[in-house]
Protein backbone atom coordinates (compact mmCIF):
# COMPACT_ATOMS: atom_id res chain seq x y z
CA UNK A 1 0.00 0.00 0.00
CA UNK A 2 1.36 4.02 -0.95
CA UNK A 3 1.00 6.20 2.23
CA UNK A 4 0.76 9.53 1.09
CA UNK A 5 2.08 12.47 2.53
CA UNK A 6 0.34 15.54 2.05
CA UNK A 7 2.33 18.61 3.29
CA UNK A 8 0.55 22.59 3.40
CA UNK A 9 2.99 25.59 3.40
CA UNK A 10 1.36 29.10 3.96
CA UNK A 11 2.43 32.53 1.93
CA UNK A 12 1.73 35.83 3.55
CA UNK A 13 1.41 38.98 2.45
CA UNK A 14 2.56 38.44 -1.01
CA UNK A 15 0.90 39.15 -4.33
CA UNK A 16 0.87 36.27 -6.94
CA UNK A 17 -1.35 36.31 -9.88
CA UNK A 18 -3.73 33.43 -9.84
CA UNK A 19 -2.82 32.31 -13.17
CA UNK A 20 0.84 32.01 -12.29
CA UNK A 21 -0.32 30.20 -9.20
CA UNK A 22 -2.17 27.64 -11.53
CA UNK A 23 0.85 26.93 -13.61
CA UNK A 24 2.91 26.53 -10.43
CA UNK A 25 1.28 23.61 -9.24
CA UNK A 26 0.51 22.24 -12.81
CA UNK A 27 4.55 22.38 -12.92
CA UNK A 28 4.65 20.62 -9.77
CA UNK A 29 2.53 18.11 -10.74
CA UNK A 30 4.94 16.99 -13.29
CA UNK A 31 7.38 16.15 -10.50
CA UNK A 32 8.64 12.69 -9.82
CA UNK A 33 6.47 11.11 -6.68
CA UNK A 34 3.90 14.38 -6.69
CA UNK A 35 0.16 12.89 -6.85
CA UNK A 36 -1.57 15.95 -7.16
CA UNK A 37 -0.54 19.83 -6.29
CA UNK A 38 -2.74 23.11 -5.82
CA UNK A 39 -1.78 26.70 -5.21
CA UNK A 40 -4.80 29.02 -4.60
CA UNK A 41 -5.57 32.48 -2.53
CA UNK A 42 -6.85 31.28 0.32
CA UNK A 43 -10.80 32.57 -0.04
CA UNK A 44 -13.24 30.65 1.60
CA UNK A 45 -14.19 29.06 -2.37
CA UNK A 46 -10.94 28.16 -3.21
CA UNK A 47 -10.86 26.22 0.37
CA UNK A 48 -13.69 24.22 -0.99
CA UNK A 49 -12.06 23.52 -4.24
CA UNK A 50 -9.20 22.00 -2.22
CA UNK A 51 -11.18 19.91 -0.34
CA UNK A 52 -12.99 19.04 -3.14
CA UNK A 53 -9.62 17.94 -4.79
CA UNK A 54 -8.97 16.16 -1.91
CA UNK A 55 -6.67 17.92 0.87
CA UNK A 56 -7.45 18.69 4.12
CA UNK A 57 -6.61 22.01 4.72
CA UNK A 58 -5.56 23.19 7.68
CA UNK A 59 -7.95 25.56 9.44
CA UNK A 60 -7.49 29.15 9.81
CA UNK A 61 -5.98 29.97 6.86
CA UNK A 62 -6.98 33.00 5.99
CA UNK A 63 -8.01 34.80 2.81
CA UNK A 64 -4.90 37.16 2.75
CA UNK A 65 -2.89 34.38 2.50
CA UNK A 66 -1.57 32.03 -0.51
CA UNK A 67 -2.14 28.24 0.34
CA UNK A 68 0.58 25.44 -1.24
CA UNK A 69 -0.82 22.02 -1.27
CA UNK A 70 0.94 18.40 -2.15
CA UNK A 71 0.05 15.26 -2.24
CA UNK A 72 3.34 12.97 -2.97
CA UNK A 73 4.19 9.52 -2.31
CA UNK A 74 7.29 10.55 0.56
CA UNK A 75 7.52 13.40 2.32
CA UNK A 76 10.93 14.28 0.46
CA UNK A 77 9.32 14.26 -2.41
CA UNK A 78 6.23 16.88 -0.83
CA UNK A 79 9.15 18.97 0.50
CA UNK A 80 10.74 19.18 -3.25
CA UNK A 81 7.66 20.33 -4.66
CA UNK A 82 6.58 22.58 -1.70
CA UNK A 83 10.34 24.25 -2.22
CA UNK A 84 10.18 24.52 -6.10
CA UNK A 85 6.18 26.35 -5.62
CA UNK A 86 8.22 28.93 -2.87
CA UNK A 87 10.86 29.32 -5.91
CA UNK A 88 8.45 29.90 -8.04
CA UNK A 89 6.54 32.45 -6.28
CA UNK A 90 9.94 34.54 -5.46
CA UNK A 91 10.46 34.43 -9.00
CA UNK A 92 7.02 35.67 -9.88
CA UNK A 93 7.62 34.88 -13.70
CA UNK A 94 6.59 31.67 -15.37
CA UNK A 95 9.36 31.41 -18.00
CA UNK A 96 12.44 32.79 -19.52
CA UNK A 97 13.05 36.39 -21.29
CA UNK A 98 14.23 39.25 -19.86
CA UNK A 99 11.42 41.73 -18.43
CA UNK A 100 12.00 45.52 -18.59
CA UNK A 101 11.15 48.30 -15.95
CA UNK A 102 8.56 50.63 -17.03
CA UNK A 103 10.88 53.40 -17.25
CA UNK A 104 12.70 51.30 -19.99
CA UNK A 105 10.12 50.97 -22.16
CA UNK A 106 10.63 53.82 -24.53
CA UNK A 107 14.09 52.86 -25.60
CA UNK A 108 12.56 50.08 -26.52
CA UNK A 109 10.52 51.14 -29.52
CA UNK A 110 10.81 52.56 -32.78
CA UNK A 111 8.30 54.47 -34.95
CA UNK A 112 7.66 51.34 -36.97
CA UNK A 113 5.83 49.94 -33.97
CA UNK A 114 2.49 50.03 -33.36
CA UNK A 115 2.48 49.68 -29.53
CA UNK A 116 -0.49 48.39 -27.09
CA UNK A 117 -0.02 47.89 -23.77
CA UNK A 118 -1.68 44.66 -22.22
CA UNK A 119 -2.68 45.44 -18.18
CA UNK A 120 -3.86 42.75 -16.15
CA UNK A 121 -2.68 43.82 -12.56
CA UNK A 122 -5.11 44.38 -10.20
CA UNK A 123 -7.58 47.02 -10.99
CA UNK A 124 -6.25 49.44 -7.98
CA UNK A 125 -3.16 49.93 -9.74
CA UNK A 126 -4.68 50.16 -13.61
CA UNK A 127 -4.62 53.91 -13.31
CA UNK A 128 -0.64 55.15 -13.00
CA UNK A 129 0.26 52.43 -15.20
CA UNK A 130 -2.38 53.24 -18.15
CA UNK A 131 -1.31 57.22 -17.42
CA UNK A 132 2.46 56.31 -17.54
CA UNK A 133 1.84 54.09 -21.31
CA UNK A 134 0.06 57.12 -22.70
CA UNK A 135 2.53 59.27 -21.91
CA UNK A 136 5.00 57.33 -24.37
CA UNK A 137 2.37 57.13 -26.63
CA UNK A 138 1.48 53.60 -26.20
CA UNK A 139 -2.43 52.41 -27.13
CA UNK A 140 -4.17 50.33 -24.17
CA UNK A 141 -5.91 47.25 -23.88
CA UNK A 142 -7.19 47.09 -20.33
CA UNK A 143 -7.82 43.82 -19.31
CA UNK A 144 -8.18 44.12 -15.72
CA UNK A 145 -11.51 44.85 -14.30
CA UNK A 146 -12.28 46.71 -11.29
CA UNK A 147 -10.75 50.03 -12.32
CA UNK A 148 -13.08 52.99 -10.79
CA UNK A 149 -15.49 54.65 -13.13
CA UNK A 150 -13.98 58.08 -12.74
CA UNK A 151 -10.21 56.56 -13.47
CA UNK A 152 -11.63 54.85 -16.33
CA UNK A 153 -13.04 58.25 -17.67
CA UNK A 154 -9.78 59.90 -16.83
CA UNK A 155 -7.55 57.18 -18.92
CA UNK A 156 -10.30 57.36 -21.89
CA UNK A 157 -10.18 61.12 -22.15
CA UNK A 158 -6.49 61.22 -21.95
CA UNK A 159 -6.27 58.64 -25.16
CA UNK A 160 -8.56 60.26 -26.99
CA UNK A 161 -6.44 63.60 -26.39
CA UNK A 162 -3.56 61.81 -27.51
CA UNK A 163 -5.44 59.79 -30.54
CA UNK A 164 -4.76 56.86 -28.57
CA UNK A 165 -7.00 54.11 -28.45
CA UNK A 166 -8.04 52.63 -24.72
CA UNK A 167 -9.76 49.24 -25.30
CA UNK A 168 -10.93 48.51 -21.40
CA UNK A 169 -10.94 48.32 -18.83
CA UNK A 170 -12.65 45.02 -17.95
CA UNK A 171 -11.78 44.27 -22.20
CA UNK A 172 -11.62 40.61 -22.64
CA UNK A 173 -10.83 40.40 -26.35
CA UNK A 174 -9.45 42.78 -29.34
CA UNK A 175 -7.50 42.04 -32.93
CA UNK A 176 -5.26 44.15 -34.48
CA UNK A 177 -4.38 43.30 -37.97
CA UNK A 178 -4.68 39.78 -37.76
CA UNK A 179 -3.53 39.25 -34.00
CA UNK A 180 -5.90 38.42 -31.18
CA UNK A 181 -5.05 39.77 -27.98
CA UNK A 182 -6.48 38.17 -24.91
CA UNK A 183 -9.03 35.89 -25.66
CA UNK A 184 -9.31 35.57 -29.32
CA UNK A 185 -10.17 32.58 -31.71
CA UNK A 186 -8.24 32.26 -35.47
CA UNK A 187 -9.38 33.91 -37.67
CA UNK A 188 -8.76 34.04 -41.82
CA UNK A 189 -7.78 37.41 -42.48
CA UNK A 190 -9.49 40.28 -44.41
CA UNK A 191 -11.06 43.53 -43.91
CA UNK A 192 -14.94 42.49 -45.01
CA UNK A 193 -16.23 43.82 -41.10
CA UNK A 194 -14.89 45.68 -38.89
CA UNK A 195 -15.90 44.50 -35.21
CA UNK A 196 -16.36 46.92 -31.89
CA UNK A 197 -17.41 45.38 -29.27
CA UNK A 198 -17.81 45.86 -25.29
CA UNK A 199 -18.40 42.06 -24.80
CA UNK A 200 -15.72 39.90 -25.11
CA UNK A 201 -17.26 36.51 -25.80
CA UNK A 202 -19.43 38.39 -27.32
CA UNK A 203 -16.80 39.46 -29.92
CA UNK A 204 -15.66 35.90 -30.13
CA UNK A 205 -18.78 34.47 -31.14
CA UNK A 206 -19.09 37.15 -33.61
CA UNK A 207 -15.58 36.69 -35.36
CA UNK A 208 -16.54 33.00 -35.02
CA UNK A 209 -19.75 32.66 -36.68
CA UNK A 210 -18.47 35.73 -39.59
CA UNK A 211 -15.58 33.57 -40.15
CA UNK A 212 -17.79 30.78 -40.58
CA UNK A 213 -19.70 32.74 -43.01
CA UNK A 214 -16.62 33.07 -45.14
CA UNK A 215 -16.75 36.45 -44.09
CA UNK A 216 -12.77 37.83 -43.22
CA UNK A 217 -12.10 40.03 -39.98
CA UNK A 218 -8.55 41.31 -39.00
CA UNK A 219 -9.50 43.90 -36.83
CA UNK A 220 -12.07 44.09 -33.47
CA UNK A 221 -11.55 46.39 -31.28
CA UNK A 222 -13.36 45.90 -27.26
CA UNK A 223 -13.94 48.59 -25.58
CA UNK A 224 -14.68 47.59 -21.93
CA UNK A 225 -17.62 46.26 -20.65
CA UNK A 226 -18.74 50.18 -19.92
CA UNK A 227 -17.93 52.02 -22.30
CA UNK A 228 -21.42 52.38 -23.91
CA UNK A 229 -22.79 53.69 -20.58
CA UNK A 230 -23.92 57.24 -20.03
CA UNK A 231 -21.07 58.38 -17.93
CA UNK A 232 -18.19 56.96 -20.42
CA UNK A 233 -20.51 57.96 -23.62
CA UNK A 234 -19.15 55.87 -25.96
CA UNK A 235 -15.27 57.14 -26.15
CA UNK A 236 -13.87 53.98 -27.23
CA UNK A 237 -16.65 52.86 -29.58
CA UNK A 238 -16.18 56.26 -31.10
CA UNK A 239 -12.81 56.12 -32.10
CA UNK A 240 -12.96 52.89 -33.35
CA UNK A 241 -15.47 53.49 -35.97
CA UNK A 242 -13.73 56.27 -37.31
CA UNK A 243 -10.99 54.14 -37.61
CA UNK A 244 -12.29 51.04 -39.47
CA UNK A 245 -14.38 53.38 -41.23
CA UNK A 246 -12.54 53.12 -44.56
CA UNK A 247 -10.62 50.55 -43.71
CA UNK A 248 -13.21 47.68 -43.53
CA UNK A 249 -16.02 47.27 -45.90
CA UNK A 250 -18.73 46.66 -42.84
CA UNK A 251 -18.97 47.32 -39.72
CA UNK A 252 -20.62 44.76 -36.78
CA UNK A 253 -20.96 46.30 -33.20
CA UNK A 254 -22.01 44.16 -30.35
CA UNK A 255 -22.62 45.10 -26.61
CA UNK A 256 -25.15 44.80 -24.02
CA UNK A 257 -27.46 47.14 -22.03
CA UNK A 258 -26.23 50.44 -24.38
CA UNK A 259 -27.48 53.38 -23.08
CA UNK A 260 -30.54 54.06 -25.89
CA UNK A 261 -29.64 57.44 -26.72
CA UNK A 262 -26.08 56.11 -27.34
CA UNK A 263 -27.19 53.26 -29.30
CA UNK A 264 -28.98 55.80 -31.64
CA UNK A 265 -26.47 57.98 -32.51
CA UNK A 266 -24.07 55.14 -32.89
CA UNK A 267 -26.07 53.73 -35.42
CA UNK A 268 -26.55 56.78 -36.86
CA UNK A 269 -22.67 57.29 -37.03
CA UNK A 270 -22.52 53.49 -39.35
CA UNK A 271 -25.92 53.20 -41.04
CA UNK A 272 -24.49 54.57 -44.35
CA UNK A 273 -22.07 51.44 -44.50
CA UNK A 274 -23.33 47.44 -44.53
CA UNK A 275 -23.21 47.12 -40.73
CA UNK A 276 -25.00 45.51 -37.47
CA UNK A 277 -25.53 46.85 -34.02
CA UNK A 278 -25.89 43.38 -31.77
CA UNK A 279 -27.27 44.74 -28.16
CA UNK A 280 -27.33 41.22 -26.30
CA UNK A 281 -30.36 40.24 -24.48
CA UNK A 282 -32.47 42.66 -26.53
CA UNK A 283 -35.69 41.94 -28.10
CA UNK A 284 -35.19 44.38 -30.65
CA UNK A 285 -35.07 43.89 -34.46
CA UNK A 286 -35.36 45.64 -36.91
CA UNK A 287 -33.09 47.76 -39.92
CA UNK A 288 -32.02 51.65 -40.15
CA UNK A 289 -30.65 52.53 -43.04
CA UNK A 290 -28.12 49.65 -43.51
CA UNK A 291 -27.77 48.52 -39.96
CA UNK A 292 -29.68 45.63 -38.76
CA UNK A 293 -30.62 46.27 -35.25
CA UNK A 294 -30.60 42.77 -33.11
CA UNK A 295 -30.52 40.72 -29.77
CA UNK A 296 -28.74 37.74 -31.93
CA UNK A 297 -25.29 37.39 -33.17
CA UNK A 298 -26.15 34.74 -35.67
CA UNK A 299 -29.21 37.42 -36.95
CA UNK A 300 -26.93 40.26 -37.46
CA UNK A 301 -24.19 37.76 -39.33
CA UNK A 302 -27.39 37.01 -41.93
CA UNK A 303 -27.82 40.92 -42.35
CA UNK A 304 -24.43 41.22 -42.71
CA UNK A 305 -24.04 38.41 -45.35
CA UNK A 306 -26.99 39.83 -47.08
CA UNK A 307 -25.80 43.47 -47.12
CA UNK A 308 -22.59 42.83 -48.29
CA UNK A 309 -23.53 40.46 -50.87
CA UNK A 310 -21.06 37.83 -49.74
CA UNK A 311 -20.74 34.92 -47.24
CA UNK A 312 -22.79 31.86 -45.99
CA UNK A 313 -23.83 32.08 -42.88
CA UNK A 314 -23.35 28.77 -41.05
CA UNK A 315 -26.56 26.18 -41.49
CA UNK A 316 -26.42 23.71 -39.05
CA UNK A 317 -28.60 20.52 -39.44
CA UNK A 318 -32.26 20.78 -37.82
CA UNK A 319 -32.34 17.92 -34.22
CA UNK A 320 -35.33 17.08 -33.07
CA UNK A 321 -35.45 17.87 -29.51
CA UNK A 322 -34.22 14.81 -26.82
CA UNK A 323 -36.75 13.21 -24.59
CA UNK A 324 -36.55 13.62 -21.22
CA UNK A 325 -37.22 11.20 -18.50
CA UNK A 326 -39.83 11.39 -15.96
CA UNK A 327 -39.37 14.08 -13.28
CA UNK A 328 -36.85 16.19 -14.75
CA UNK A 329 -37.63 19.66 -15.08
CA UNK A 330 -34.81 22.37 -14.01
CA UNK A 331 -32.39 23.98 -16.54
CA UNK A 332 -28.98 24.41 -15.36
CA UNK A 333 -27.05 26.32 -17.65
CA UNK A 334 -23.38 27.08 -16.68
CA UNK A 335 -20.96 29.19 -19.12
CA UNK A 336 -17.33 30.76 -19.04
CA UNK A 337 -18.38 33.59 -21.52
CA UNK A 338 -20.54 36.00 -19.79
CA UNK A 339 -21.83 37.17 -23.26
CA UNK A 340 -23.36 33.76 -24.14
CA UNK A 341 -24.50 33.44 -21.35
CA UNK A 342 -26.33 36.67 -21.90
CA UNK A 343 -27.94 36.00 -25.07
CA UNK A 344 -29.10 32.19 -23.84
CA UNK A 345 -31.15 33.94 -21.21
CA UNK A 346 -32.49 36.06 -24.14
CA UNK A 347 -33.66 33.20 -26.55
CA UNK A 348 -34.94 31.38 -23.34
CA UNK A 349 -37.44 33.79 -22.33
CA UNK A 350 -38.17 34.48 -25.77
CA UNK A 351 -39.46 30.79 -25.88
CA UNK A 352 -41.55 31.39 -22.84
CA UNK A 353 -38.55 29.54 -20.52
CA UNK A 354 -38.37 31.70 -17.45
CA UNK A 355 -34.45 31.59 -16.09
CA UNK A 356 -32.31 32.77 -13.34
CA UNK A 357 -28.82 34.19 -13.42
CA UNK A 358 -26.03 36.21 -11.52
CA UNK A 359 -26.37 37.92 -14.47
CA UNK A 360 -29.82 38.64 -15.34
CA UNK A 361 -31.49 40.07 -18.20
CA UNK A 362 -33.58 42.11 -15.48
CA UNK A 363 -33.18 42.31 -11.82
CA UNK A 364 -36.41 40.16 -11.41
CA UNK A 365 -34.79 37.27 -12.55
CA UNK A 366 -31.34 37.34 -10.30
CA UNK A 367 -30.43 34.46 -9.21
CA UNK A 368 -29.75 35.14 -5.60
CA UNK A 369 -27.71 33.01 -3.33
CA UNK A 370 -29.49 29.94 -3.17
CA UNK A 371 -30.87 28.39 -7.06
CA UNK A 372 -30.97 24.64 -6.56
CA UNK A 373 -34.72 24.52 -7.21
CA UNK A 374 -34.45 27.10 -10.49
CA UNK A 375 -33.72 27.24 -13.93
CA UNK A 376 -30.53 29.33 -14.33
CA UNK A 377 -28.00 30.53 -16.23
CA UNK A 378 -25.04 31.23 -14.60
CA UNK A 379 -22.10 33.32 -15.83
CA UNK A 380 -18.82 31.48 -14.00
CA UNK A 381 -16.91 34.22 -15.60
CA UNK A 382 -18.21 36.53 -12.40
CA UNK A 383 -16.34 38.05 -10.17
CA UNK A 384 -18.21 36.15 -6.83
CA UNK A 385 -16.67 33.12 -9.20
CA UNK A 386 -13.16 33.90 -9.87
CA UNK A 387 -12.51 35.79 -6.53
CA UNK A 388 -8.67 34.54 -5.89
CA UNK A 389 -8.47 31.96 -9.12
CA UNK A 390 -7.76 32.15 -12.83
CA UNK A 391 -10.75 32.89 -14.95
CA UNK A 392 -12.83 29.59 -16.01
CA UNK A 393 -11.61 30.22 -19.82
CA UNK A 394 -8.21 29.50 -19.01
CA UNK A 395 -8.89 27.08 -15.90
CA UNK A 396 -12.19 25.16 -16.70
CA UNK A 397 -11.92 22.75 -13.96
CA UNK A 398 -14.20 24.70 -11.41
CA UNK A 399 -16.97 25.47 -14.13
CA UNK A 400 -17.08 21.92 -15.85
CA UNK A 401 -17.50 20.69 -12.09
CA UNK A 402 -20.73 22.23 -11.82
CA UNK A 403 -22.04 20.75 -14.75
CA UNK A 404 -20.82 17.47 -13.63
CA UNK A 405 -22.75 17.99 -10.12
CA UNK A 406 -25.68 18.97 -11.58
CA UNK A 407 -25.43 15.86 -14.36
CA UNK A 408 -26.09 13.49 -11.52
CA UNK A 409 -29.21 14.98 -10.37
CA UNK A 410 -32.52 13.41 -10.87
CA UNK A 411 -34.73 16.83 -11.58
CA UNK A 412 -32.38 18.04 -14.18
CA UNK A 413 -33.62 18.08 -17.23
CA UNK A 414 -31.01 20.10 -19.46
CA UNK A 415 -27.60 20.75 -18.45
CA UNK A 416 -26.45 24.02 -21.26
CA UNK A 417 -23.01 25.53 -21.45
CA UNK A 418 -20.82 26.82 -23.79
CA UNK A 419 -17.32 25.82 -24.80
CA UNK A 420 -14.90 28.63 -25.93
CA UNK A 421 -11.69 27.57 -27.79
CA UNK A 422 -8.53 29.91 -29.40
CA UNK A 423 -5.67 31.98 -27.89
CA UNK A 424 -5.72 32.58 -24.07
CA UNK A 425 -8.40 29.43 -23.64
CA UNK A 426 -7.19 26.51 -21.65
CA UNK A 427 -5.24 24.04 -24.02
CA UNK A 428 -7.88 21.24 -22.60
CA UNK A 429 -11.01 23.40 -21.91
CA UNK A 430 -12.86 19.96 -21.05
CA UNK A 431 -10.61 19.19 -18.10
CA UNK A 432 -13.11 18.21 -15.46
CA UNK A 433 -15.70 16.89 -17.41
CA UNK A 434 -14.79 13.09 -17.49
CA UNK A 435 -17.64 12.53 -14.74
CA UNK A 436 -20.29 13.72 -17.08
CA UNK A 437 -23.43 11.54 -16.28
CA UNK A 438 -26.17 10.84 -19.40
CA UNK A 439 -29.29 11.10 -17.33
CA UNK A 440 -30.53 14.86 -18.36
CA UNK A 441 -30.12 16.26 -22.22
CA UNK A 442 -26.63 17.86 -21.93
CA UNK A 443 -26.56 20.85 -25.05
CA UNK A 444 -23.37 22.61 -25.77
CA UNK A 445 -22.15 25.18 -28.53
CA UNK A 446 -18.48 25.60 -29.43
CA UNK A 447 -17.02 28.86 -30.21
CA UNK A 448 -14.23 28.23 -32.29
CA UNK A 449 -12.79 27.85 -35.55
CA UNK A 450 -10.79 24.70 -37.40
CA UNK A 451 -7.69 27.09 -36.79
CA UNK A 452 -7.90 26.99 -33.16
CA UNK A 453 -4.80 25.11 -31.65
CA UNK A 454 -7.71 23.02 -29.12
CA UNK A 455 -8.80 21.32 -31.92
CA UNK A 456 -12.49 21.97 -32.75
CA UNK A 457 -13.57 18.51 -34.69
CA UNK A 458 -11.46 16.41 -31.40
CA UNK A 459 -13.18 18.79 -28.94
CA UNK A 460 -16.84 17.79 -30.57
CA UNK A 461 -16.23 14.25 -30.75
CA UNK A 462 -15.15 14.32 -27.17
CA UNK A 463 -18.02 15.42 -26.12
CA UNK A 464 -20.17 13.66 -28.36
CA UNK A 465 -18.60 10.71 -26.92
CA UNK A 466 -20.29 11.63 -23.56
CA UNK A 467 -23.96 12.02 -24.87
CA UNK A 468 -23.81 16.02 -25.23
CA UNK A 469 -25.59 17.23 -28.20
CA UNK A 470 -23.03 19.65 -30.38
CA UNK A 471 -23.60 22.86 -32.01
CA UNK A 472 -21.14 25.57 -33.13
CA UNK A 473 -23.62 28.50 -32.46
CA UNK A 474 -24.03 29.62 -29.17
CA UNK A 475 -27.79 30.53 -30.32
CA UNK A 476 -29.03 27.44 -31.67
CA UNK A 477 -27.70 25.48 -28.26
CA UNK A 478 -29.97 27.58 -26.31
CA UNK A 479 -32.68 27.73 -28.93
CA UNK A 480 -32.51 23.63 -28.46
CA UNK A 481 -32.31 23.60 -24.94
CA UNK A 482 -35.35 25.81 -24.95
CA UNK A 483 -36.99 22.72 -27.30
CA UNK A 484 -36.23 20.20 -24.82
CA UNK A 485 -37.75 22.15 -21.84
CA UNK A 486 -41.17 22.76 -24.11
CA UNK A 487 -41.07 18.46 -24.54
CA UNK A 488 -44.51 18.13 -23.69
CA UNK B 1 -5.44 57.11 -36.43
CA UNK B 2 -1.50 55.80 -36.81
CA UNK B 3 -1.62 52.02 -37.52
CA UNK B 4 -0.90 51.72 -41.61
CA UNK B 5 2.63 50.07 -42.05
CA UNK B 6 3.13 49.35 -38.66
CA UNK B 7 4.29 46.33 -36.52
CA UNK B 8 1.98 45.65 -33.49
CA UNK B 9 4.16 45.48 -30.28
CA UNK B 10 2.39 44.13 -27.22
CA UNK B 11 3.70 45.42 -23.75
CA UNK B 12 2.35 43.12 -21.16
CA UNK B 13 1.86 44.70 -17.27
CA UNK B 14 0.30 41.71 -15.15
CA UNK B 15 0.18 37.73 -15.76
CA UNK B 16 1.92 36.57 -18.38
CA UNK B 17 -0.71 33.37 -19.41
CA UNK B 18 -1.40 35.21 -22.63
CA UNK B 19 2.35 36.06 -24.05
CA UNK B 20 2.83 32.97 -25.68
CA UNK B 21 0.01 33.03 -27.49
CA UNK B 22 1.02 36.71 -28.64
CA UNK B 23 4.56 35.13 -29.25
CA UNK B 24 2.87 32.13 -31.27
CA UNK B 25 1.47 35.03 -33.59
CA UNK B 26 4.80 36.28 -33.92
CA UNK B 27 3.93 39.79 -32.05
CA UNK B 28 6.94 40.90 -30.66
CA UNK B 29 6.31 41.45 -26.56
CA UNK B 30 8.06 43.06 -23.75
CA UNK B 31 7.78 41.85 -20.87
CA UNK B 32 7.35 44.47 -18.06
CA UNK B 33 8.66 43.44 -14.50
CA UNK B 34 5.75 44.50 -12.64
CA UNK B 35 4.93 44.21 -8.42
CA UNK B 36 2.25 46.27 -6.69
CA UNK B 37 3.87 49.10 -4.76
CA UNK B 38 4.45 48.26 -1.11
CA UNK B 39 2.02 49.72 1.04
CA UNK B 40 3.48 51.65 3.97
CA UNK B 41 1.42 52.17 7.04
CA UNK B 42 0.57 56.12 7.40
CA UNK B 43 3.04 56.20 10.79
CA UNK B 44 5.62 54.71 8.99
CA UNK B 45 4.96 56.87 6.22
CA UNK B 46 5.36 60.08 8.55
CA UNK B 47 8.68 58.68 10.24
CA UNK B 48 10.08 58.75 6.97
CA UNK B 49 8.75 61.50 5.67
CA UNK B 50 10.29 63.36 8.44
CA UNK B 51 14.09 61.36 8.07
CA UNK B 52 14.16 63.12 4.87
CA UNK B 53 13.84 66.55 6.53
Amino acid sequence: MIVLSEVYHTVEGRYVDSVLLMQISREVEKMEGVQKAGAMVATPENISFFRIAGFNPPPGVGANSILLAVDAVTGPAADAAIGKMLGMIESGTSGAGRRYRLDELPSQMSAEDYPVMLISTPGQYVRDIALGALDIGANLHIFSSNVPLEQELEIKRRGRDRGLLVMGPDCGTSIIDGHGIGFANKLSPGNDVGVIGSSGTGIQELTVQLDAAGLRVSYAIGTGSNDLTPEVGGITTEQAIAMLRGRCSSIAIVCKKPDPALQKSIIARIQDLPSAFISLGSSESGVHGRTGVSGIIDEAVAHISRELGKGHPLAEKAVEAASPGQGRRLLKGYFVGGSLCYQAQAILHREGIKVFSNSPLSPEYSAGGEFRDRNVCIDTGAEEYVAGRPHPMIDPVSRNSFLVRDSGRADVRVILFDVVLGFGSSPDPLDGLQGLEKGPVAVASICGTAQDSQGIESVRRQLEQKGVVVFRSASRAAAYAAAVMKVE
Amino acid sequence: MRMAQMKLKVINVGTEWFVPFLEEQGVDVLRVEWSPPVERPSDITSILRKLRK
